[in-house]
């Protein structure tokens, strides 16, 4: 198993978070994280990244209890995208990347050939190896993301964690990103990624996990896990799951509004 | 490769900013009252280490060796340091805005070198104290920030602005205490920053601290680019955030008291010479923290001058600074496009 979360708990303070969350991942799958704002979507990935250490519980990368593997050593088990936005600085998209290797720089030295090298084939494996020296700030939101993509990919960590990777994009940019995204994963790559587009999750995932209120309420493949009544316990919105070209697609829509505007059945 | 070429031509400007600040450093041997031409410059230099027959007069020699130098060397030590400083506090805070005197440093140095006129220390005490409270500020706005609530980086910022105006208004106290035929002007005249009756005592109470905060910032300068993604972003890509701040304030901080309290608050340096080396090579610390230390000396030394030379009577350097820092910085903001 590439991941394995084990009954994981966490509290800020008083308040419960994370209450027994239970995950498997094999290596190569593209998991989509559904679940409410405030559901412990973020809390869960800060755990496994180890930035949030007070957790109860255990957490193994390839079997190993991420609470002994060392900070630098972790970055390059596991890497984080988070949603494109804008650094306080600009940078060339290579700049950027090259911040990805990080790790595997002595804390004295800055990045040399072996570095620059990983980080233009993956922005090559990436088809950006175009953009190495535009501005990072001045490209497109799509580009950005695959840019932190390709960050994540120089970092030389097979699981990736992507916060809403898509969530910011035109819908253009969500297809090209995802697809990526299925690209990587057909090369070894694992792919834990939250989301808030169900048809989305259902399109491009081997495994769909829905939290709510800090637990695993659902998990398992697609077909088996996107359905209405899931929806509604979610997000508490009536909502009707309709299936097209041989359930290839499944599209969620809200009951209520339709049967208003559109006379559903 | 491209990607190589790049790299190396913002090299290539780092290292043309070295060679003009060597040249700077030269001519502001030979510029003064009593002028001085370079082969004199060469020869008196020279003969500090080689056996050089004296063509030059006595007279020259004493002004270059104890007045010239020591101004000319702390000043490009001051620039550098501050600039430095701004450089480094830019990137820990992801504050384009940041400045050396962002956590007091200035504040404090002012208080401890006001309290020492007031109390009519000799000079040497004056430099120690300034010295002393900068640090002791920096330290108390650290220990405020950690019992502040929210976010690290702003209770920082918070505590610092806090701790200064509670200093400004000691200093306030303290001059209006003090006498006014004497320590008031001294402390307003130290208040306004100034290179000049720079010693080679200061040169060396100024050199150990600065070493050790330069070369650190030096060293670890593709780290801050890390930092300034933020510290999450920092950590999952395997570098120890929190620690590395610490140590890049320390270090920041040990070269802006160092500095100020040798030359007095000099503005501007530590805000604007890091944002024009940011606009000339771009805001990767691997070239920009040596282009911000060259540069900040060169920009000093080329002010100092200007501050000996303009007028019968010295300009204080701080004023000199200030007159260009600020029409620098209104041009900066109004230029339509962000390029921070």
């Amino acid at each position: 198993m590439m991941l394995d979360v084990r009954n994981l708990t966490f509290s800020y303070g008083q308040r419960p978070v994370l209450q027994g969350v239970d995950i498997s991942l094999k290596a190569g799958c593209v998991a989509s994280l559904l679940g409410p704002n405030g559901a412990g979507k973020s809390t869960l990935f800060k755990c496994i990244l180890g930035l949030l250490p007070g957790y109860t519980g255990d957490i193994l990368l390839q079997g190993e209890d991420a609470r002994r593997v060392p900070l630098k050593r972790l970055a390059r088990s596991v890497a984080y995208i988070p949603q494109a936005h804008y650094p306080a600085f600009n940078y060339t998209v290579l700049d950027m990347v090259l911040m990805g290797t990080s790790s595997r720089v002595s804390a004295f030295a800055s990045p040399g050939k072996a570095e620059v090298a990983a980080a233009m084939q993956a922005l090559d494996t990436l088809q950006m190896a175009d953009f190495a020296h535009r501005d990072y700030m001045r490209i497109s939101g799509g580009e950005q993301q695959l840019a932190l993509i390709a960050r994540a990919i120089a970092q030389h960590s097979r699981l990736l964690i992507m916060d809403e990777p898509t969530a910011s994009l035109d819908w253009g940019n969500q297809i090209r990103v995802m697809q990526q995204v299925r690209r990587l994963s057909e090369q070894g790559y694992t792919i834990l990624q939250a989301t808030h587009n169900p048809n989305q999750a259902y399109l491009f995932s081997d495994e769909i996990l829905a939290m709510r209120s800090g637990r695993i309420v659902a998990a398992g493949s697609p077909r088996a896990v996107f359905t209405a009544p899931l929806m509604e316990e979610l997000y508490g919105i009536s909502a009707q799951v309709e299936s097209l070209r041989d359930d290839c697609i499944r599209v969620c829509v809200p009951r209520e509004i339709c049967a208003l505007e559109c006379e559903l059945p | 490769m491209p990607e190589r070429r790049g790299a190396a031509r913002q090299g290539w400007k780092v290292a043309v900013m070295g060679v003009l600040l060597l040249v700077g450093v030269l001519l502001s041997f030979a510029w003064g009252r009593y002028p001085i031409a370079p082969d004199e410059v060469v020869g008196i230099l020279g003969s500090r280490v080689f056996a050089v027959e004296p063509f030059w007069g006595e007279r020259l020699e004493t002004v270059l060796i104890n007045i010239r130098l020591p101004r000319v060397l702390l000043a490009c030590m001051v620039g550098c340091s501050l600039s430095a400083a701004g450089a480094a506090y830019q990137g820990i805070f992801q504050n384009p805005m940041a400045s050396p005197d962002i956590l007091g440093a200035s504040a404090g140095a002012a208080f401890g070198a006001a309290l020492a006129i007031l109390l009519r220390a000799p000079s040497p005490l004056i430099t120690l104290s300034a010295f002393f409270f900068s640090l002791l500020t920096v330290g108390a706005v650290w220990l405020v920030s950690t019992r502040a609530r929210g976010k690290r980086v702003l209770g920082l910022i918070l505590s610092g602005i806090m701790v200064s105006s509670l200093l400004s208004a000691g200093t306030g106290f303290i001059k209006l205490v003090a006498d006014p035929a004497d320590q008031l002007p001294a402390i307003t005249y130290w208040l306004m920053g100034s290179l000049a009756g720079a010693k080679l005592s200061d040169v060396a109470f100024a050199a150990l601290p600065m070493t050790i905060g330069l070369l650190p910032l030096l060293l670890l300068r593709w780290r801050i680019n890390v930092l300034t993604l933020g510290d999450d972003e920092a950590r999952t890509m395997g570098v120890h955030a929190g620690r590395l701040r610490v140590i890049i304030v320390l270090c920041a901080t040990l070269i802006t008291s160092a500095a100020v309290s040798v030359s007095g608050t000099i503005g501007w340096v530590g805000l604007v010479i890091p944002h024009l080396c940011r606009m000339m090579l771009g805001n990767n610390y691997r070239h920009l923290m040596p282009a911000s230390m060259l540069f900040g000396a060169l920009f000093l030394l080329l002010v100092d001058n200007l501050a000996r030379n303009l007028l019968q009577t010295e300009i204080p350097i701080g004023i000199l600074t200030a007159f260009i820092g600020a029409p620098f910085f209104l041009s900066l903001i109004t230029r339509g496009e962000g390029h921070g």
